[in-house]
Formats: structure tokens, C-alpha cells, sequence
């Protein structure tokens, strides 16, 4: 399979993670928190659109509601592809990962 | 913060976010910012909110350039030279194009200027919006055809003050026109007017120097434009300075006014203070009068007030000071908006004329639009009549993969191309144009550009129009060429847009031939005006207007002067000229029958020479005469009007009202302009006292006999410049309007015939050349010259047929319509009509025919070799 970008990977876990309620907005208060940086709007927008292209995502509208104006959210959910990409991703990182501490790099600073 | 107030972030920045973020149709992207706004507004208030929304739309501005903006930068540059190269390829087609352009455009803006202008009138008063002008209308007195009259009483502006607290202020003004002013030796007329205290208030007239509050207080001030000032004292200090009004008054000099601008209703050059008129007990009595309509109330309002209910208060406070002026004259006062008044208003006794028309701008603007619309026929007509040209290049792109929005945006960017060095070369020429053009409409306009962002304003929307509307239906026909016929060069199908571009050439040039008729009836109408016998005589007259009331006494002794030198033939005085009496009286008749009437009169106080000397037909009873002492006291002559109104089978010695009994009838002559019927009209004697004296000379030696009339009225009347004027340039003054109008409909139909002209040229050399193998075909075959040429115009003739057909009916309906300004008009005939064919069918062929000839004539070998 091919790689995802780092962003795209970091989505497509905050979409997993958000389950029923993974629209844009908190998505982007995921990344905020686990990442520290400030992401733009756009810097979401962007992988979410390429992982829907892909396949890996799939959205659909909600209800209009009154805090946004009257205007629907639109709500992203995994695909079984994407569910499979994020099993990959995982296996590949772990297996990357096998044996080293987060200690002993820490100590080569 | 309760749950339901909901704070929404700034609207513009959402409308860029949005058009960053094209969301599908949902605009979920942009709520997304909203919730997220909300979230920052409860947390960190409105402001911070604000801050982080704009930064969020920054921070999204690089990325939307990245992903949309920068291919299509690439493209455009493309696109543009492209654009430029074909341009250079194809002059003939460039030029023809661009021509029709710029005179398309060169016009629109002229004419956009002048609207604008026209439209400006009195917006330059910071109150504008809420100050009104009381006028009051008369129903039932139609004399003229108007019954509204612009004055207002002279108390009105201060009883509504005290009346109404709703009136937030009120001022009056008076006329004070042609005015003899004098300072030590310098003396000018001047119009100006009485304006009272609030004056200054209401309206916005700048003071250089002086206290607006107070110049206007005292009796005996005045406040002089700066114009005016430069023209009496060179290097003085006018403040306190005395002048002398009329001989009569000395004011001393308060004020010093910024001069009144052009787009002014109120053109004056002083305003003496109101107090002033007040000094004098019988002005102050005109003034208290509540039917005296002579002067100009204008009234500010707060914003939007009802008018109408304004209307019935003021008729309210005026029933209840002047109960039976109201009931007796049936006056109803009404507002009319500060803004109105120029284009709006065309009142008896209005303080100046307002020589504009609401209709005549409209019919401008309108005009100058399907100019540009003509031009933008063209652009459409040859960009799609070379299609053939460009088929390759459409198939090739298409076949890399371009898209059908993105070769639609690049014959959209070629129009606009060809459509900017016009509108650039368009706005010089209307640069260069500008001084001829503000003579021809009398206005004093200016380009500024940099001043009035307006302006350029809509001078982008002007070029994005004609850009939009010229280049829009030949990007959509073009960018649907089917690549696959182009490039299997099987495109020859030349029946594709011939249809829709021979509707577009039928609606250029219906245009045209409407515009040609209408020009043709107008300047019939205007031929008849002048030239129709109107009852009197008017050649070899000139007319002195007698200002001074002392002079006028002396008449006696200036005609007997006057008649001294050899080249005047004859002399007399009146009132009025036959050409234009305007005064109007209500004498109450007592009938054959012994009922009384009150009849609306037009009245003229004439020389005993009065009817000789204009020739006007006597065709009952006898003239003025120094053998009836009484005929001074009690002699009228009437019209046949007048008797016939008055049921009189025998008007001869009849008792009119106190006049007089009548002692001749007239003739009916046209005493007002065409547009009036002929009304009634009486004749007294009073030689003395009038204002216009009417010399007869000889057609020779005519500046030295001008000189001693000169010398003659400074004889009697030196403090007063003397004013002439030849009575036939007065009559035809009277058709001023009519003839501009006729001038500026031969310009437009002039510049509408010429660009279809040049439109049709270039289609006729694109059809040659499409019908090249067609034309050597037939030549090879024995087809002569004249045939080819038949041939290829014989599609224009059908063309104009149909377009005749077209403009026939509107041309009628209208012009129907405009003569009906007119009492005494011409029959519309047939003349007009065909004329206008003829005229469009002679020009287009000899422009298309240059081109047909052309190809009739060519060697048939070139055109079958080259396969």
C-alpha cells in the first residue's frame, strides 16, 4: 500500500478516535492537543479531502444546527480501507519503533 | 451568556472564507469557523474573536493562492498572449473590431459622464436628503399647460417654524435678479437673491470669509460670491465694503461666498439679507401675503417623514392663517426633494430654469447604451464569423485536455484583452472630446478621474460589461467545438452561427434605421416650427429690452430718435414679443346672455404700431388710433380665440371686463410656442412704460446701425448696459430644446449606422473568404462580376428588409407619441421611413461592396490552386 503523509496519519486517528462526532472542529481541537501546534482549518481540510479521494475516509451531512448558523456539519467516518490503513500504520510503526526507549534518545540530546 | 445569543463573526470575512473554502453547497467549512468563532467569543470576548477570525482568514490566503490562484496565473499569462499575438495577426479584424469599440465606448462614456452630472444636481448640500421645497398647485388652472407653481408665500417658512415642531428649519429666499451693482467706477448685472438668516443653515454655501451666523442678519447686508468680489476689488479687502444696488440701495459687503457650484439649482452670485426687503412697507406687505407665491420656501424635514402627511399639515396651517386665499385660489401646497428639483421640476415661475428633463436623460442614457450595445454586436459578430480561424487551436487544446470552462476563460480574457486598449484609447478621446461635448450640452463636466473613485469606479464596470456582454456568447459558441470534427477537418459548417449572428446584425441595424427615422421626423417637426407661418413677421427685427423704468417712460423721445437714422425703417413698443406673451390675466365677461365667465386671457400692452409693425392681420373693426383719444383708456383688440370662446358673433364694441370695449379682432397668430394651442388673447394700448422697444432696419450696413442704436439708449439710459438682440434668433431660441435633441439624435444615428457599417464590413470580408472556392467555382463556370457581387449581397438586402420591417412600427409608436407635444405638428408620412432604409441600405452596401467587389473581381485560379 502507499504511505500516508504524517498529517494524513494523524487525522485519520483523530476521525477513529472521535467516532460519531468527527467533523472539523474537533478534529482540529485532537490535533491541537496531541500535536502543541496551532493547526489552520486548511491544514485539516486539506488531508481530509486527499483521504476521502483516496478512499480511506467517507463523510456525510448532518442535522443544521443552530450554533453554526443554521449550516450542517459534514461528518467523516473510516472506511474498512481506512481501518486497514490504520492497522498497517500501526503494525509498520510499532514494528519500526521495536526496541528503542524513548529514554535512550532522549540521553544522545 | 444565555445559549441563544449567538454572535456571529464579520460578515466580509465570511464571504472570503467562503470563497476560499467552496464547500459542495453547504458551507459547512465556514460554519466550522463559526462554531469555532463562537468558541473564542464566549471564552476570550468579541474583539479577540474578531482578531482571531481575520487571522484565520490570513492564515488560509496562501493556500487557497497555492492551490487555485497560481495554474490559472500561468494560464492567464498564457491566455493573454495568445490574445495579443492574434490581435497583431489579424489588423483588418483588430481594427475594425477596435474602431466600433471605441466609438461604442468613447460615447457610453460621455454619456455616463452627463447622467452623472444631471444627477449630482444639489447633492453637494450636506442636508440634501432632507430638505424640500414648497410649491403650490392650482387644479384647474392650466394655463400653459402647468398649474404648479415653484413660490410659496413669503410668511409661509416662518409660521411653519413657529407652527409645526416637526419643521426643523425653514428658510426663504427671494429673486433679485438682474441686478445693477456698482462700486466707484465698476458696474456688472448680476442674479442674486434675498436669503434670510437660516438660509446659511439649511443649505451648504461655503463663506470664505465672514460669520455665516450673522451675515445674513441686518437689513442692508449682502454677501458676494468670490468671483464677484475679484471682479470689484482688485486688492481690497471687501468686508465692510458699500455697494450700490440698482442705484437704489447701498449694502455694505458682510460675506464673502465660495462660488455657487454648477451643479446648483440656485445660481447666484450674491444674497442680499431678507431684512433688507422687509424695510420696504410694500415688499414687507407681499411678503405677508398669503397669495403673493413669489418667493421659495424650503423646509428640513427629519429623515423619512411622511411627505404626505407634512403636505396636510402645512395646508392645515395655511387654512387657518389665509382661509379664504385658500378657498378662493383652490391652492394645495406641496414637497418636492432638494434632489428632485433639477430634473424634476418645470413649475410656472420657478427661481431659475431648469433646462433638464427627467425624460431627456433617460432617452440619453438610454441611447448611449444601445450604442455600446451595437459595438459589442460587432466584437460578438467577428469573434464568432472567425471561428473557422481558430477551430484548429480549439481541437488542439481540447485534445491535451483542456477543459471547456478553461477555453471559455480564454476567449473571455481575449475579449477583455481587445476590450481594454479600447476602453483606455476610448477614454482618451472622450478626454479630447470633453471641451466640444460640454459645449454641446451646456454643462460644465469634468473627468477627474483620481478624485472620484466613483468614477473609476465605474469605468471598470463600464469595460467588465462590455467585456462580459461582447465576449461571453463567442467564449460559450467557441469552447463547444467538438474535437473531433476539428481535427478530422471536416469543420466547414457554415451555417453554425449564422443564424443567431444574422439576429444580431437585424438588431443593429433596426437600430439604426429607427434612429435615422427619428431623427429625420424630429428635424421635420423642428423644420416646420421654424419655417410655418406663425402670423406675424420676424426678419430685419431687433429687440432692445428696456431694464431701466425711467427710460421707459421716455419712449416717446427714443423712438423719435430712433426713427432719426435712415436705416430705421420703424419702431414700437410692447410688453411682450407675439413670439412669447406669458403673462396671464382672469378678467371676469359678462356673456350675450348676461351670464358672467371668468376666462384666462393672455394680455399685451402694445404701441399704437403694434400690429402693423409685425404684421399681424386686423380681420375685424380697426386698429389703435391717435384720432380716439379715448382708445388709451378703454380699447381692447382680442383674437378670434377670444371671441369665439366668448360666444361673441359680433365682438365690435362689446364691453371687456374694465379693459375697455373691443374695438378690432386679429387674426389668430401663434403667440407661444408650437406645443400650445392657440389661446385667447387681448391687445391695450399704453405705449409708454413697456419693456422690449422692436426697431426694424435694413438688411444693410448692419453692425453701424446696431452701433447707433447703442448710442441712442446710452442717450437716455447710461447706467444701464444695453442689451439687443435679433427677434428671429429669439423665435428660434424658443425650439432651443428641439433642436438639441435633434442634433444629438443625427449624432447618435450617425455613430450607430457607422459602427453596424464597419460590423457588416468585416462579416462581408469573412464571408468572401469562406466563400472563396464557392466564388472561383462559379467564376471558372462563367458567373460575371455582377453576379458575384449580387450574390454575396443579396443576404444583406434580405437583412435590411427584415430590420425595416422591425423598426417601422416602434419608430411610428414613438414618434406618435412625441408629436403629441406639440398642438400644431407634421403628418409622420412615409417619407421618414423609407428615407431611413435607403440611407442604411446605401451606406452598408457601399462599405460591404468594397469587400464583394473585391472578391468578384479576383482570379479564380488563386482561390483553386492553393487545394
Amino acid at each position: 500500500m502507499k504511505f500516508l503523509s504524517r498529517p494524513e496519519e494523524l487525522v485519520l486517528l483523530a476521525v477513529w478516535r472521535l467516532k460519531e462526532n468527527a467533523y472539523c472542529v474537533p478534529i482540529r481541537r485532537q490535533l491541537v492537543k496531541s500535536t502543541g501546534h496551532d493547526w489552520s482549518f486548511g491544514a485539516v481540510y486539506d488531508p481530509l479531502d486527499r483521504l476521502e479521494k483516496k478512499g480511506l475516509l467517507e463523510s456525510y451531512l448532518s442535522e443544521p444546527t443552530a450554533k453554526r448558523g443554521g449550516k450542517r456539519k459534514r461528518i467523516y467516518r473510516l472506511t474498512p480501507s481506512g481501518i486497514m490503513a490504520l492497522i498497517d500504520i500501526k503494525t509498520i510503526s510499532d514494528e519500526v519503533w521495536e526496541g528503542i526507549p524513548l529514554k535512550s534518545l532522549k540521553e544522545e540530546l | 451568556m444565555t445559549k441563544k445569543e449567538f454572535k456571529n463573526p464579520p460578515k466580509f470575512a465570511e464571504w472570503i472564507l467562503s470563497c476560499f473554502y467552496p464547500d459542495r453547497g453547504y458551507l459547512t467549512s465556514v460554519a466550522d469557523f463559526r462554531e469555532e468563532y463562537l468558541e473564542v467569543y464566549q471564552s476570550s470576548g468579541p474583539f479577540k474573536a474578531n482578531l482571531w477570525y481575520w487571522k484565520q482568514v490570513a492564515r488560509s490566503l496562501p493556500g487557497f493562492i497555492r492551490n487555485k490562484g497560481h495554474w490559472n496565473i500561468v494560464m492567464i499569462d498564457n491566455y493573454l498572449k495568445i490574445a495579443i499575438r492574434n490581435i497583431k495577426r489579424n489588423k483588418t479584424f483588430s481594427f475594425v473590431n477596435m474602431v466600433g469599440l471605441i466609438v461604442g465606448m468613447t460615447c457610453f462614456i460621455l454619456v455616463v459622464l452627463f447622467v452623472r452630472y444631471e444627477l449630482s444636481y444639489d447633492t453637494f448640500n450636506g442636508k440634501a436628503d432632507a430638505i424640500y421645497r414648497i410649491y403650490a398647485e392650482f387644479p384647474g388652472v392650466e394655463h400653459l399647460g402647468r398649474s404648479s407653481f415653484g413660490g410659496s408665500p413669503g410668511v409661509m417658512a416662518q409660521t411653519l417654524m413657529d407652527e409645526l415642531p416637526e419643521v426643523v428649519s425653514a428658510t426663504k429666499i427671494g429673486r433679485h435678479s438682474n441686478t445693477l451693482i456698482k462700486y466707484r467706477d465698476k458696474a456688472f448685472y448680476e442674479n442674486g437673491i434675498y436669503a434670510d438668516e437660516n438660509f446659511l443653515h439649511v443649505f451648504t454655501f461655503p463663506l470664505i470669509q465672514g460669520d455665516p451666523g450673522k451675515a445674513l442678519n441686518d437689513p442692508f447686508s449682502v454677501i458676494i460670491s468670490q468671483t464677484l468680489a475679484e471682479k470689484l476689488f482688485d486688492h481690497e479687502n471687501p468686508i465692510g465694503k458699500t455697494l450700490n444696488f440698482d442705484r437704489q440701495f447701498d449694502l455694505k459687503i458682510t460675506g464673502i461666498l465660495k462660488d455657487v457650484p454648477d451643479n446648483s439649482h440656485l445660481q447666484f452670485s450674491f444674497m442680499v439679507s431678507f431684512a433688507t426687503l422687509t424695510v420696504n412697507k410694500r415688499a414687507l406687505e407681499s411678503i405677508n401675503h398669503w397669495d403673493a407665491y413669489m418667493y421659495f420656501t424650503y423646509i428640513v424635514l427629519p429623515e423619512n417623514y411622511e411627505l404626505k402627511e407634512m403636505e396636510r399639515k402645512i395646508s392645515v396651517v395655511a387654512n387657518k392663517y389665509a382661509r379664504e386665499i385658500m378657498e378662493l385660489d383652490g391652492t394645495i401646497y406641496r414637497l418636492q426633494p432638494l434632489k428632485k428639483i433639477h430634473l424634476h421640476s418645470n413649475f410656472n415661475n420657478e427661481i431659475a430654469v431648469n433646462n433638464s428633463d427627467i425624460k431627456y436623460i433617460y432617452l440619453f442614457a438610454v441611447l448611449g447604451f444601445v450604442i455600446l450595445v451595437i459595438a459589442c454586436i460587432n466584437n460578438m459578430n467577428l469573434t464568432t464569423a472567425r471561428a473557422s480561424k481558430r477551430a484548429k487551436e480549439i481541437g488542439i487544446r481540447k485534445v491535451i485536455g483542456t477543459k471547456k470552462e478553461q477555453l471559455f476563460t480564454q476567449f473571455i480574457i481575449e475579449s477583455f484583452a481587445l476590450i481594454v486598449i479600447s476602453s483606455f484609447i476610448a477614454l482618451v478621446w472622450a478626454g479630447c472630446l470633453l471641451q466640444w461635448f460640454r459645449g454641446f450640452v451646456n454643462r460644465d463636466i469634468e473627468i477627474d478621474l483620481f478624485q472620484n473613485m466613483d468614477l473609476m469606479a465605474l469605468l471598470v464596470g463600464i469595460v467588465f460589461f462590455t467585456g462580459l456582454l461582447s465576449g461571453s456568447y463567442p467564449a460559450l459558441f467557441l469552447s463547444s467545438f467538438r474535437p473531433i470534427n476539428i481535427l478530422k477537418g471536416n469543420y466547414n459548417s457554415p451555417s453554425k452561427g449564422t443564424k443567431f449572428r444574422n439576429i444580431l446584425v437585424i438588431t443593429q441595424f433596426s437600430v439604426s434605421i429607427i434612429l435615422i427615422a427619428v431623427t429625420l421626423i424630429v428635424f421635420n417637426q423642428i423644420k416646420f416650427m421654424m419655417t410655418a407661418d406663425v402670423g406675424y413677421k420676424k426678419d430685419h427685427i431687433v429687440v432692445l429690452k428696456v431694464r431701466d423704468p425711467e427710460a421707459r417712460q421716455q419712449y416717446t423721445a427714443i423712438k423719435y430718435r430712433l426713427l432719426q437714422h435712415k436705416n430705421v425703417t420703424s419702431a414700437t413698443s410692447s410688453s411682450y414679443l407675439p413670439s412669447e406673451v406669458l403673462n396671464q390675466r382672469t378678467p371676469t365677461i359678462k356673456l350675450d346672455n348676461g351670464q358672467e365667465v371668468r376666462i384666462s386671457i393672455a394680455e399685451v400692452m402694445a404701441d399704437y404700431n403694434y400690429l402693423d409693425f409685425f404684421q399681424i392681420k386686423l380681420i375685424r373693426g380697426r386698429n389703435f388710433s391717435k384720432e380716439f383719444s379715448t382708445d388709451e383708456k378703454e380699447a381692447v383688440i382680442i383674437n378670434e380665440t377670444a371671441a369665439e370662446q366668448l360666444g361673441w358673433e359680433e365682438p365690435l364694441g362689446k364691453d371687456f371686463h374694465d379693459y375697455g370695449k373691443v374695438i378690432g379682432v386679429v387674426r389668430d397668430f401663434h403667440f407661444l410656442s408650437f406645443h400650445h394651442r392657440i389661446k385667447p388673447m387681448v391687445f391695450k394700448l399704453s405705449p409708454n412704460n413697456n419693456f422690449f422697444i422692436s426697431v426694424k432696419i435694413k438688411s444693410t450696413e448692419i453692425p453701424e446701425t446696431i452701433a447707433y442704436l447703442n448710442r441712442v439708449f446710452d442717450e437716455f439710459s447710461a447706467d444701464h448696459p444695453f442689451i439687443y438682440e435679433f427677434f428671429d434668433e429669439l423665435y428660434y431660441r424658443q425650439y432651443q430644446s428641439e433642436r438639441q435633441l435633434g442634433s444629438l439624435l443625427g449624432y447618435l444615428a450617425g455613430l450607430s449606422i457607422f459602427i453596424a457599417c464597419f460590423g457588416s464590413f468585416g462579416l462581408a470580408l469573412f464571408e468572401a473568404e469562406r466563400k472563396t472556392k464557392e466564388i472561383g467555382i462559379r467564376k471558372t463556370l462563367g458567373a460575371s462580376v455582377s453576379h458575384i457581387a449580387r450574390m454575396l449581397s443579396r443576404e444583406y438586402i434580405k437583412l435590411f428588409v427584415i430590420s425595416s420591417l422591425i423598426a417601422y412600427p416602434v419608430v411610428y409608436i414613438c414618434m406618435t407619441q412625441w408629436l403629441q407635444n406639440y398642438a400644431y405638428r407634421i403628418n409622420i408620412g412615409w417619407l421618414p421611413f423609407v428615407g431611413a432604409t435607403v440611407i442604411a441600405i446605401v451606406l452598408a452596401l457601399l462599405t460591404v461592396s468594397f469587400q464583394t467587389l473585391r472578391a468578384a473581381n479576383a482570379n479564380p485560379v488563386d482561390f483553386l490552386r492553393y487545394e
